[in-house]
């Protein structure tokens, strides 16, 4: 589910940058209003516990195919929403950076898609419910499956509409969205399962483990003055809906359709101050990729690429390739004469 | 098993490469990592069918390379892990983008090709840029750089530790694996029931060693501050790089070089 650079326009990468980055904001400040240095260790060595569990393959039963967990939900259960973002985001900058797992501008994408959907939407509105009426075996493996499955149908939801916001692939948006949520609901049932095991595993070794983040929770959430939150999600909701109208602008065929069908008309009065900010930043985001549409941007395309351009191209990169090697051999020369 | 040991070996050969000592390397962090992400965006900025383009910016991984003296080879690895989605992408264009571009010599180039081409070069250069920083920079200098804009401080030790740990834990992690294995007997990978007692074990000794830590740490007067990093100071070299990568950058992004040549030399 990593996504790669070559997958996102500079529009998305930047909405999703932004997007990420108020979760981190708020994120950053729960963590170090309410959190004693002894947590710091532990944070870092479980954003190292993520990345080596990643590493353990699963059987899927039945298909012969593998899995590995994802992390998000285990470590929110453990460390709390807020520090559990934050390590997610440490993983997936070192997988970017070292391992070509995901791109370094689309790194917001994949913060938000990885992070921030089992953080903050699947632990505080499906795991947390379950686990405040008890905790307990049954309560923990309900939670955590439901909570795995939901956030990953989420984030694969979200991978559908950031890669077709960004243009790159003329899948139809049914087809991708049939091929991405059913292997991820297989994937997210699995992964839910195992989180259960791992949880009911820590459950009966070290209890107080589990304890101690849900108290840290209900600590960390008092002093956060209700107004903060609204702000982030304040901006949270601008951005989104600035991506959202991003997506719109790119299929307006689609939308305009479902929106006649919910509200019996193609167009809705723009009369929110919500409405007004969202358009004002895709205004400024906008010039950056081209939208034109249909015939437009097949010939404005048909323009920009040709075989005299590729066959130039060719020539620019066979002399870039000569350059490279010249210095290479120079470079060999000069060591084996020192 | 053989993923984790490939993981290991990654991070210490971009660990090693990224202690050698050539122009590139010597370069100011900061420099290294503003050309790095200006250079993605111009990638990523083409849109899906400007190919011309985008073929002319592989020149600066061309030069790059050699001066650091980093092997082709550990960056087409790297290469293979970011192309199976990319591609994935770029197949579901040839088969849904069909109409004709332009002929040559009688083979019909469509909208499509175009589109799975320009997917597979904006993968291959974004991540060459990126492995490129990373082979050139240590991962210390990095965060120096991040610590300097002012970034929170838990960021900066969770990367640091993070970075740190996983090759522990990844080591852990495979001899638990190669344990189980041993007692297993010829099944693949690891049985779904058996999933939480291993991952679960696994986690325990993680927290158990966060702890061990925590002590160290605060025996040697940890307070919870992670103490600043020295950045060297950026030199007129590193200023004249800046803006002299910049400038290509701008003259490959803005003006259609290859369209240009190929128009003079054969048409």
């Amino acid at each position: 589910m990593h996504m790669a650079d070559a997958l996102v326009s500079p529009a998305v990468s930047g909405v999703m940058f932004a997007a990420s980055t108020a979760a981190m904001v708020y994120s950053v400040r729960q963590t170090k209003n309410h959190m004693d240095e002894k947590k710091v260790p532990l944070m870092g060595v479980m954003g190292a516990f993520v990345f080596a569990a990643q590493m353990i393959n699963f059987t899927i039963p039945a298909t012969g195919s593998s899995g590995h967990i994802g992390g998000g939900l285990l470590l929110a259960a453990l460390l709390g929403p807020g520090p559990a973002f934050i390590a997610l985001a440490a993983v997936l900058l070192i997988q970017c950076l070292f391992f070509a797992d995901g791109g370094l501008l689309a790194l917001g994408c994949n913060i938000f898609n990885m992070g921030f959907f089992p953080c903050f939407v699947a632990y505080p509105l499906i795991f947390k419910p379950f686990i405040k009426k008890g905790l307990n075996a049954k309560n923990i493996t309900l939670g955590a499956v439901l909570a795995c499955t939901v956030g990953l149908q989420l984030g694969a939801f979200s991978v559908v509409l950031e890669t077709l916001a960004s243009r790159i692939t003329q899948l139809p948006f049914g087809a991708f969205v049939a091929l991405m949520q059913p292997i991820h609901l297989a994937i997210g049932v699995a992964e839910g399962f195992i989180t259960a095991a791992v949880l009911v595993y820590v459950y009966h070794a070290r209890p107080e483990l589990l304890d101690a983040a849900e108290k840290n929770q209900v600590q960390a959430k008092r002093p956060q003055s209700a107004k903060k939150v609204l702000i982030i999600l304040g901006v949270i909701a601008v951005v989104t809906a600035s991506g959202l109208s991003l997506f719109a602008s790119a299929y307006p065929d689609g939308l305009e359709w479902s929106m006649e069908k919910v509200a019996g008309t193609a167009e809705l009065e723009s009369d929110t101050v919500l409405h007004e900010n969202a358009a004002a930043l895709q205004e400024t985001t906008a010039f950056m990729p081209d939208y034109a549409f249909a015939d437009e941007e097949l010939q404005e395309a048909a323009a920009g690429t040709s075989v005299a351009g590729l066959a130039g191209g060719a020539i620019v990169l066979a002399v870039a390739g000569g350059i490279g090697l010249l210095i290479k051999l120079g470079k060999n020369r000069t060591k084996a004469e020192g | 098993m053989p993923k984790m040991q490939t993981a290991l070996g990654r991070l210490n050969s971009t660990e090693a490469l990224s202690e050698k000592n050539t122009c590139v390397h010597r370069l100011h962090p900061a420099v290294k990592t503003v050309i790095t992400v200006i250079y993605i965006l111009c990638v990523i900025s083409y849109n899906r069918y400007q190919l011309n383009g985008l073929i002319t910016l592989a020149v600066l991984p061309f030069i790059v390379m050699p001066l650091a003296e980093i092997p082709i080879s550990a960056i087409v690895k790297r290469m293979l892990v970011a192309l199976p989605f990319a591609l994935l992408a770029a197949i579901s264009n040839l088969i849904f983008d069909t109409k004709t571009v332009f002929f040559i010599k009688g083979f019909a180039v469509t909208f499509g090709m175009l589109a799975f081409g320009s997917v597979i070069i904006k993968t291959a250069l974004t991540v060459t840029a990126v492995l490129l920083l990373v082979s050139t920079t240590p991962f210390t200098k990095l965060l120096a750089v991040v610590q300097a804009v002012h970034l929170p401080q838990v960021l900066i030790m969770q990367l640091t530790l993070t970075q740190r740990y996983i090759y522990v834990l990844v080591e852990e992690a495979q001899s638990t694996y190669t344990a189980y294995r041993l007692r297993a007997g010829n099944v693949k990978g690891v049985q779904i029931r058996d999933m939480g007692t291993l991952l679960g074990g696994l986690l325990l000794r993680s927290i158990h060693r966060a702890e061990r830590i925590y002590n160290a740490m605060h025996c040697r007067g940890f307070k919870g501050e992670y103490p600043a990093q020295t950045i060297k100071k950026v030199s007129v070299t590193d200023i004249f790089t800046l803006v002299a990568a910049l400038s290509v950058l701008a003259v490959l992004r803005f003006i259609p070089i290859a369209e240009l040549l190929g128009k003079v030399l054969f048409f």
